[in-house]
């Protein structure tokens, strides 16, 4: 079933305390993401960067970003992902997963991608420059491959084999 | 039909194991091209090994750090891994002799090392009796008949460190600064060498070993600090000789070049007691090779089980000399040297690091 996203955690509805970015989604949703987890988009670091956004006023009084990739479920999800690593230490190579989750936080991660094989929330993933996502979802569709066999894969991701037979045979 | 985009497939790719990529590999020809286009030839090499006196077993170690971050294939692998090797069998045996010999010598008991090793470690190595101590032993001391006492005051003193603890800063300058080569150089030849004497007359092997070594981590040390674009990240090895299982550490000369080397190359030739025939043939036949996979960079090599890592173009040459009976193969040197250098020179190789070095010191290097 599709998100409800005029309830979601990212809707526009959130208080108006909060410092809040604004989002359009390629749909024209319009979405709010509080700073310290829109923060972890690189995108969002870098437009505030280019437009010299760096006080809480210029982030309220800001045009909603638009997201012209985004779909509006995807970036539920990406706003649920947000939301939840907020408090985390910035995002470093390796060290960042290794050392800082703790086991709660890593049970939800699983739960939360372990359904999923959306291909628009990797997508959102790497157009919006999330790295922390981006780096789950490497280990999830990674999971996904290891062990199994040709078939497997091929039947898990619809992939068609376009190898010839004499191909085949020569890779064995 | 999946579509990712292509961060997100290279991370992925470099999530897998070997056995895994060499599966993904055999779905589409995308993935295929893929995984060749990125030089992760599946079920190659998985690191490097972590081998030699213990005091370059630092060096390693800190190296294999560095190493793993340009080469996605061993980067998420363990960090001591053995590549099989025919003698096998052998080394058991030895390691139980050397065992022995370490507790006799050393007085070093046992249980206090095993404690030592276990507690510390991070789970991949984890000893948990003699055998598999003497493995990890043999992995970190030198196989042959090196300085036990000294290997293993640094080894215990460092063993946590190597197993479990990576090393907060690396500078391979300081590294290089080997205050050992001095102590190699200039030490007796243990007593249990003695029988072995006569074979291996005039081998100053480990200074030799340092030597060459000292050498080509000089190069991969500059290499690895270049920009990544004009990294070439193969290059042919040619090992000349030493390359039979003997256990006066010749052995590990070559397994050393076959693992270390591996890891970074993508092949090599090991020409031990050839006929010079053979030898010439061998080297053009690698040559050839090359040559050619420089002209289609992204298509398998032809022989993918004599390549290690083959997709890349041509780089720098090596060429060891290594030998240990001057007049039975200095004519064969010098002619394969003569053959390389000739065949460097007319341009197949991009660019090349000649080196040569050999045991006698009458002979020059050339």
């Amino acid at each position: 079933m599709a998100p409800n996203f005029e309830e979601a955690p990212g809707s526009s509805k959130r208080l108006k305390e909060e410092i809040l970015y604004r989002f359009h989604s390629k749909e024209g949703h319009e979405f709010t993401m509080e700073k310290a987890a829109a923060e972890l988009s690189g995108v969002v670091k870098q437009i505030s960067q280019d437009l010299g956004i760096d006080d809480d006023e210029s982030i309220r009084n800001m045009k909603p970003i638009p997201l012209i990739n985004v779909s509006s479920e995807a970036f539920h999800y990406v706003v649920k992902w947000c939301e939840q690593h907020k408090t985390m230490p910035p995002w470093e190579q390796d060290k960042w997963w290794l050392n800082e989750r703790d086991e709660e936080m890593k049970k939800w991660e699983n739960e939360f991608l372990g359904g999923l094989t959306s291909e628009q929330l990797f997508d959102a993933a790497n157009y919006m420059d999330i790295k922390c996502l981006l780096d789950k979802c490497a280990e999830t569709v990674a999971g996904m491959i290891k062990g199994k066999s040709v078939e497997e894969i091929r039947e898990i991701w619809e992939l068609e084999n376009d190898f010839t037979p004499e191909e085949e045979e020569a890779m064995k | 039909m999946l579509r990712l985009p292509e961060q997100l497939i290279a991370d992925v790719l470099d999530r897998l194991e070997p056995d895994d990529l060499a599966t993904l590999q055999r779905t589409t020809k995308g993935f295929r091209h893929i995984i060749l286009r990125r030089g992760l030839f599946p079920g190659r090499v998985r690191a490097l090994y972590i081998h030699g006196t213990a005091a370059k077993v630092k060096q390693k170690k800190e190296l294999t750090l560095q190493i793993k971050k340009y080469h996605p294939v061993i980067r998420r692998d363990p960090l001591i891994l053995s590549l099989p090797f025919p003698q096998e069998k052998k080394m058991k045996n030895e390691e139980h002799t050397r065992w022995r010999r370490l507790k006799r010598n050393v007085g070093l008991k046992k249980q206090r090392l095993l404690k030592l090793v276990t507690r510390k470690s991070d789970g991949r190595a984890m000893l948990t009796d003699g055998r598999q101590l003497g493995r990890v032993i043999s992995r970190i001391t030198h196989i042959g008949w090196c300085r036990y006492s000294m290997c293993f005051k640094y080894l215990f003193r460092n063993v946590p460190r190597f197993l479990g603890g990576r090393p907060d800063c690396f500078d391979l300058n300081e590294e290089f600064s080997i205050p050992l080569q001095h102590d190699f150089q200039r030490s007796r030849r243990p007593r249990e060498v003695k029988g072995y004497r006569r074979q291996c007359e005039g081998w100053p092997g480990k200074a030799l070993i340092w030597r060459i070594e000292t050498r080509f981590y000089e190069w991969l040390s500059e290499f690895i600090q270049r920009p990544k674009e004009s990294r070439r990240p193969g290059f042919l090895y040619i090992f000349v000789g030493k390359g039979s299982p003997h256990r006066d550490g010749h052995d590990i000369f070559s397994k050393r070049i076959q693992a270390g080397v591996a890891a970074h190359l993508p092949a090599f030739v090991q020409i031990d007691w050839p006929q010079e025939s053979e030898a010439v043939a061998k080297i053009r036949k690698a040559f050839d090779r090359y040559v050619a996979l420089r002209e289609q960079p992204y298509r398998e090599p032809p022989e993918l089980h004599n390549l290690w890592r083959g997709k890349y173009e041509l780089g720098p040459l090596c060429v060891c000399r290594f030998y240990r009976e001057v007049g039975r193969s200095s004519g064969l040197t010098l002619m394969l040297t003569g053959h390389i250098q000739q065949i460097c020179k007319s341009g197949a190789v991009g660019y090349n690091i000649v080196f040569s070095l050999m045991e006698d010191a009458d002979e020059k290097q050339t």
